[in-house]
């Protein structure tokens, strides 16, 4: 289905086209003949509680207050739901996008380690982006990815202490907490800067885009679910929704 | 009441896969190993190279918000599939966040926790004072000595492992649990049908006792927790009274243990100690035997996906008069096991041993094993 090209849609579209069109999500610099996508993601399995893997923790219960696999309180279940907007990411695929040179954030993103998750879930970031793994919880977590794009292990920090990694190769990279094995969320190295997270409600904005026909892409958890072709003409907003 | 907590612990879980989402998860280790050529406790297969297997499925269901019912299989290439683990677990279920368990589970003893599974083990065995069998048994031989332990079995059996274990590997026993924590302290209370050392046979009671265990833990800061706990209780298995109507529950075990788990940055270190004394109805008249056992592990992540760990563990035995001499009960043992662990993906580990263990004054003085393991969790 293509999209909907919209050209008025009131106070509420603007808003967003200007949201959109000003925030500079580490847009390329100096170009002006841009356009740009808005949306909103309705995603209806995003209610299911995944369940959290059970492997051996709870078979190995004496160190409640931060041993191996102990859990943070009595009762706790990790692996429920995250928000939309900590499960999903909107970016666009195309080669041009790729060839083009764009400047880091000035701000370290960052993958937080809170009441036995990862937050957010999913985070996109450009190529060459250092992030910071900061512990919110009073017991270790030992964070670490195997993956191809990015191979690390930060080891055993505590509370309020952060770590950070530089990922500077494209790809999709796969975040583990090594104590806590229901713990995980992924990184999406990107080559430009093309994409946006939903905000609760699902809807997300994409600005600055070069002109020209892209893939866009909806990544929710720890997969595609949607892709959908789109033509980005210059000075427009395109209106494009996923709902799987 | 041992067989009702295990009808009810078995209801209960059954009900749960009808109402509640029930989740599977296990882990499968394949292994190759071979041990020293000799006839000491440590020796697979007598020397020659061996493959086997362990595989372990967990359930649990969870009917209710704070109750949990779990069930842990194990089965390997030497052991039938036993039940290691059948329990309701009932969470924070007063204002004070009290927890129970009742059915068949680990003791609260010791700090072994999941690494008793091949996935968190970072070695191949056990520390020994879960796996090196003593030379005390722990039931009765039927025959002329009416059923009373005869000196010249344990003598025999010393350097050789055809007793008890210190602390019978993962430690399930049947009973009930009350465990929780307040503030920066764990505690946990046991009443079970045994003691940490025998744990191994049926669930069946056969002494009017019951095994007491209580532990507590404090973890300061995040990173170290100190633990100790006391265990004590009837040990003899037998269905079999001793000579002049008395009960088996007469001879009893009494364990006290100290842990310590440290860990920071690449490094996590483990060690334990315990203490036991088993009163033993010996044919020449009652006696204590004491025991010391011990170990220290730890491991090093020496980069994304591999690893070092090493361990030292051992077993000193008390002196005890048996016959007609007086000396260690069981020769002295230390143990090293070293490795190298390294992670071809998130849940499958590979893993190369090497473990060499030394028995002061035993018939087999010197043993070792190199082993292979590749563990896939799943």
């Amino acid at each position: 289905m293509m999209p909907t090209r919209t050209h008025e849609r009131g106070f509420a579209s603007l808003l967003l086209l200007w949201t959109a069109l000003a925030s500079p999500a580490g847009a390329q610099e100096g170009q002006h003949a841009t356009g740009a996508i808005h949306g909103k993601i309705s995603v209806t399995r995003r209610d299911e509680v995944r369940p959290a893997p059970l492997r051996d923790q709870m078979f190995g219960m004496y160190s409640m207050h931060g041993g191996e696999g102990a859990p943070l309180q009595p009762g706790t279940s990790p692996g429920a739901s995250a928000r939309l907007s900590e499960k999903a990411v909107v970016y666009l695929e195309g080669e041009d996008l790729n060839r083009g040179t764009y400047p880091l954030p000035a701000r370290a993103p960052s993958l937080d380690q809170r009441n036995l998750q990862f937050h957010p879930q999913v985070l996109a970031v450009l190529a060459g982006t250092r992030v910071e793994f900061p512990n919110r919880d009073p017991l270790f977590h030992n964070v670490f990815s195997y993956s191809q794009a990015k191979e690390f292990d930060l080891g055993r920090y505590p509370r309020d202490d952060s770590r950070s990694v530089t990922f500077d190769r494209p790809g999709v990279v796969r975040v583990y907490c090594d104590i806590h094995s229901s713990m995980s969320a992924t990184i999406l190295v990107l080559r430009h800067p093309y994409f946006a997270s939903p905000d609760d409600a699902g809807a997300y904005a994409i600005g600055h885009i070069p002109p020209g026909t892209y893939r866009a892409v909806l990544w929710y958890d720890r997969d595609v679910l949607e892709r959908k072709t789109v033509e980005v003409r210059e000075g427009e907003d395109l209106e494009l929704d996923f709902n799987d | 009441m041992t067989r009702i907590v295990h009808i009810a612990a078995c209801c209960a879980a059954a009900a749960a896969s009808a109402t509640a989402q029930v989740q599977f998860s296990g882990q499968t280790a394949a292994d190759f190993y071979k041990s020293g050529a000799t006839q000491a406790p440590r020796a697979v297969d007598n020397g020659r190279p061996s493959f086997g297997w362990d595989t372990r499925l967990f359930i649990e269901g969870q009917p209710a918000e704070h109750v949990t019912a779990l069930a842990n299989i194990r089965a390997t290439n030497t052991d039938p599939i036993t039940l290691d683990y059948v329990a309701l677990r009932l969470t924070d279920i007063t204002p004070l966040g009290l927890n129970i368990q009742a059915g068949k589970f680990d003791l609260p003893f010791g700090n072994l926790g999941e690494r008793r599974f091949p996935r968190k083990n970072v070695l191949f065995g056990l520390p020994s004072i879960y796996e090196y069998r003593t030379a005390l048994p722990d039931h009765f031989t039927p025959g002329s000595d009416y059923r009373i332990v005869p000196e010249r079995d344990i003598v025999a059996n010393a350097g050789r492992g055809a007793g008890m274990r210190l602390l019978d590997l993962g430690m399930y026993h049947t009973g009930v649990m009350v465990f929780g924590s307040a503030g920066i302290v764990d505690y946990a209370l046991a009443l079970t049908t045994g003691t940490v050392s025998t744990t191994s046979y049926s669930t069946d009671n056969y002494s009017s006792d019951l095994g007491k265990t209580v532990r507590l833990a404090v973890t300061p800061f995040t990173g170290l927790t100190v633990g100790a706990a006391y265990d004590w209780g009837a040990y003899l298995q037998s269905a079999y009274l001793l000579p002049g109507g008395e009960d088996v529950s007469a001879y009893k075990e009494r364990a006290a243990e100290a842990d310590l788990e440290f860990s920071r940055g690449h490094a996590v270190f483990f060690a334990e100690a315990v203490e036991a004394a088993f009163t033993v109805p010996l044919t020449t008249g009652d006696s204590d035997l004491r025991l010391l056992g011990y170990y220290a592990e730890g491991k090093y992540t020496l980069m994304p996906r591999l690893y070092a760990a090493l361990r030292v563990s051992g077993l000193t035995f008390g002196n005890a008069t048996l016959g007609a001499s007086t000396g260690p009960w069981d020769y002295d043992m230390i143990e090293w096991e070293g490795g190298l662990g390294y992670f071809i993906d998130r849940d499958v580990l590979l893993k190369a041993v090497r473990r060499e263990t030394r028995t002061r004054g035993g018939t087999s003085p010197k043993d070792n094993l190199t082993a292979l393991q590749l563990v896939v969790a799943y």
